[in-house]
């Protein structure tokens, strides 16, 4: 497109020159810088830009990271271009974690894993990030498509799959332990996992896979009413997990079940979750990098402009089989972390003298940690209920030895046996008498012949279908018919098919018409409008058949 | 339990409740939670044909018993409704429920997950967290989806959003 409008410029010029008239050179020369103001924005197209080796803080136009290599000068950031070796993964590319995934990519970070398995709709218009003309790609493409856009510098890594399926789950884990990017680092291939997810069953499957993988990672939420949120950091063992206590719960009184997602009647809103996105990558940023406190908990209600912060300790009886593990190992690594925080403490400031704060203890006040568990014996003391009272639920001390299943699992069935009784249950000849589908010839009569074409339409190989006087007598229940006339009905009819062939049925009282009038009786009006295409011109079950009726009783 | 029909509630009681506390990823342990989700089944399809009140067909498609497929059915004015039915077992199964899903009605009513996958938010979830793991497949079928079906295709078919098949053939044929 730009040679094509340079080729004009030239054009025009050479055409400039020739031009014999010079009343028409003012006209002219419009035309040629209306050209080249079209050829300017052309040039201006969006170019790529290339990637950048080293994070640089020279502060000039043209340097992406100058802005946030600054934190260093300003003393924030100790080492900013750290940022580069880090890996996050985003679990779900919707309102928030897209719009976290590009904060992310705008600070320069060393690798983002994005996982989702919907499409871009235009209902989610009214959320950040996405652009309509991206609808009906999937999020993960189209988040890749802008990301890679904003900074080539980011190593991004799409994953298209639903991570609550077991096939999804095994990829989630396999690529959140893939360390291609950084071989040298501890632990997992990622630093931190960013759940962005907008329902309990992926948030669950987030968290037995961090607890599985000892994977520090931090949960967010939006509620449904569009108007509060939250972010919580999930350290396994050290903090509660998501199945200890499900945050809402705690926050609002709602149980984190009862929420509907978004899809069925879920509101949303760009400004609160763009709110929750930066809290969850501002802790992310001080996470990683090192500054500043990172909240455990931080609750967000926009109506009165509260934010909540708490901490929350890992529950003992957590259902979560790899949570409970990942508490073990945090106690039993107690005394090592005790050691580095006692390390830490004299290498930051020379020993403080431990004096008494008061020479006098006149009530012999003493001061107890709160955070350390308490001994045995004080638990006991405090514990104590005066003679005639128990408790009603067991203490929490008490739970280490699981119950144990009441009755004793009865082993003896083989799976392949259960499945083959469900199906039995459904196929009678089949399982109880071993007959083979080609041996088996169905037999209906009358009514009987409606479930007789409804099985044999089930039954591919069948051998054959008789349908005896299909669907007669049920004609006969509704409108008695005499033996005479009947006699000319009844007709056995035989379908012998081979193996395989699909059985058509065929409308049974197309055959014959049980009934004919006779020549007395005159056709009524319902012959014509109701019974033409169920018994043929000649008879109708309406007030004519009665007629013929008396008419056939006066005959005989 | 309040707010349901005594008959539902007379049929959940007689349904197994399961005691393995296991999913997919569990090994033996799942094996036994399957026969488990088997022998429930067993019991409530034949306590259904035995009330003549039949209305679903569900198998593992996979030797793991980790994806179900199969079909289910509800009558309304005298006619037949019947629907593919699919859904997986979550890896975090018995923890978080099954996610059924009709894939025939995915766009045609507002109670629905996209994919076809039923909302089961309100009126089932809440109750298999209370139960679990004692709630099987064939509670999430006796509770999740009937409910569901009773209180949907009445609405769906008056609507015109579903044609019963013969409908739909003679439209298609005329």
């Amino acid at each position: 497109m730009e040679i094509e409008l340079n080729d004009l410029i030239a054009d025009l010029q050479s055409l400039n020159q020739s031009l014999p008239d010079p009343s028409l050179r003012d006209a002219f020369h419009k035309i040629q810088s209306r050209v080249e103001h079209i050829a300017d924005l052309v040039r201006a197209e969006p170019v790529r830009r290339s990637k950048v080796k080293d994070m640089s803080a020279e502060v000039v136009d043209s340097n992406p990271y100058s802005r946030l290599m600054a934190l260093q000068r300003m003393g924030i950031v100790e080492n900013y271009e750290r940022i580069r070796n880090f890996s996050i993964a985003i679990v779900g590319v919707g309102g928030v974690g897209s719009v976290a995934a590009e904060m992310l990519t705008r600070c320069g970070i060393g690798r983002l894993l994005l996982y989702d398995y919907d499409k871009v709709e235009l209902a989610n218009m009214n959320r950040l990030f996405f652009r309509p003309d991206q609808a009906g790609m999937t999020k993960t493409d189209a988040a890749v498509q802008t990301l890679s856009d904003i900074n080539p510098d980011v190593v991004l890594e799409s994953y298209t799959l639903n991570i609550t399926t077991v096939d999804g789950f095994e990829t989630f884990m396999s690529s959140l332990k893939n360390k291609s990017f950084s071989p040298d680092k501890q632990g997992n291939g990622v630093d931190l996992v960013l759940s962005c997810v907008d329902n309990y069953e992926a948030r669950m499957a987030v968290n037995q896979a961090c607890n599985e993988l000892s994977q520090t990672w931090f949960e967010s939420g939006v509620s449904e009413d569009a108007v509060s949120g939250h972010i919580q950091l999930l350290i396994p063992g050290e903090t509660a997990c998501f199945a200890c206590a499900p945050p809402l719960v705690v926050a609002s009184g709602i149980d984190e079940r009862t929420l509907k997602r978004e899809g069925v009647c879920a509101a949303s809103l760009p400004t609160t979750m763009g709110v929750i996105a930066g809290l969850l990558v501002q802790n992310t940023l001080k996470f990683l990098l090192g500054f500043g406190q990172v909240s455990p908990y931080l609750g967000y209600n926009s109506l009165k402009d509260f934010f909540p912060t708490m901490q929350m300790k890992p529950n003992p009886q957590c259902s979560n089989a790899a949570c409970v593990k990942r508490q073990g190992e945090y106690i039993l690594a107690k005394p090592a972390r005790d050691a580095a925080a006692k390390a830490k403490l004299e290498a930051e400031g020379p020993s403080i003298e431990e004096g008494p704060l008061h020479d006098d203890n006149e009530w012999n006040i003493s001061v107890l940690d709160d955070c350390e568990p308490a001994d045995g014996t004080n638990t006991k003391s405090s514990d104590a209920l005066p003679e005639g009272l128990t408790h009603e639920l067991p203490t929490a001390d008490e739970f280490q030895n699981p119950v144990t299943p009441e009755a004793p699992i009865n082993d003896n069935d083989d799976l392949d046996e259960l499945r083959r009784q469900l199906e039995a249950i459904n196929s009678y000849l089949e399982e109880n008498f071993g007959a083979k589908q080609e041996d088996i010839i169905l037999y209906g009569q009358s009514v009987g012949s409606g479930p007789t074409l409804d099985i044999a339409a089930r039954l591919p190989q069948l051998r054959a279908v008789i349908l005896h006087s299909p669907i007669l007598s049920g004609l006969r229940v509704m409108y008695p018919v005499k033996p005479k006339s009947k006699a000319k009905a009844v007709k056995a009819k035989t379908a012998a098919k081979p193996k395989s062939a699909a059985i058509k049925p065929k409308p049974a009282a197309k055959s014959k018409a049980p009934v004919k009038p006779k020549s007395k009786a005159k056709a009524c009006k319902g012959c014509k409008d109701i019974d033409e295409d169920v018994t043929g011109k000649e008879s109708c079950y309406n007030s004519c058949r009665r007629d013929t009726l008396s008419a056939t009783k006066i005959q005989s | 339990m309040e707010g349901w029909d005594p008959n539902t509630k007379s049929t959940l009681t007689q349904i197994p409740l399961l005691t393995t506390k296991a999913g997919p990823r569990d090994g033996a342990a799942w094996t036994t939670r399957l026969k488990e989700e088997y022998k429930s089944l067993i019991a409530y399809t034949q306590m259904n044909k035995s009330n003549d009140n039949d209305w679903f067909r569900i198998s593992s498609s996979n030797p793991e018993g980790t994806r179900w497929t199969g079909k289910c059915w509800y009558v309304y004015n005298l006619l037949k409704y019947e629907f593919d039915l699919q859904f997986d077992i979550p890896v975090t199964y018995p923890s978080t429920a099954p996610e059924l899903e009709l894939p025939q009605l995915d766009g045609k009513t507002q109670k629905m997950y996209r994919g076809g996958k039923i909302c089961l938010t309100v009126h089932f979830k809440p109750l298999w967290a209370k139960n679990c793991p004692r709630f099987g497949i064939a509670h999430a079928l006796c509770l999740g989806l009937a409910p569901w079906l009773a209180a949907e295709i009445p609405i769906l078919v008056d609507s015109g959003m579903i044609k019963h098949k013969d409908d739909a053939t003679t439209s298609t044929e005329s």
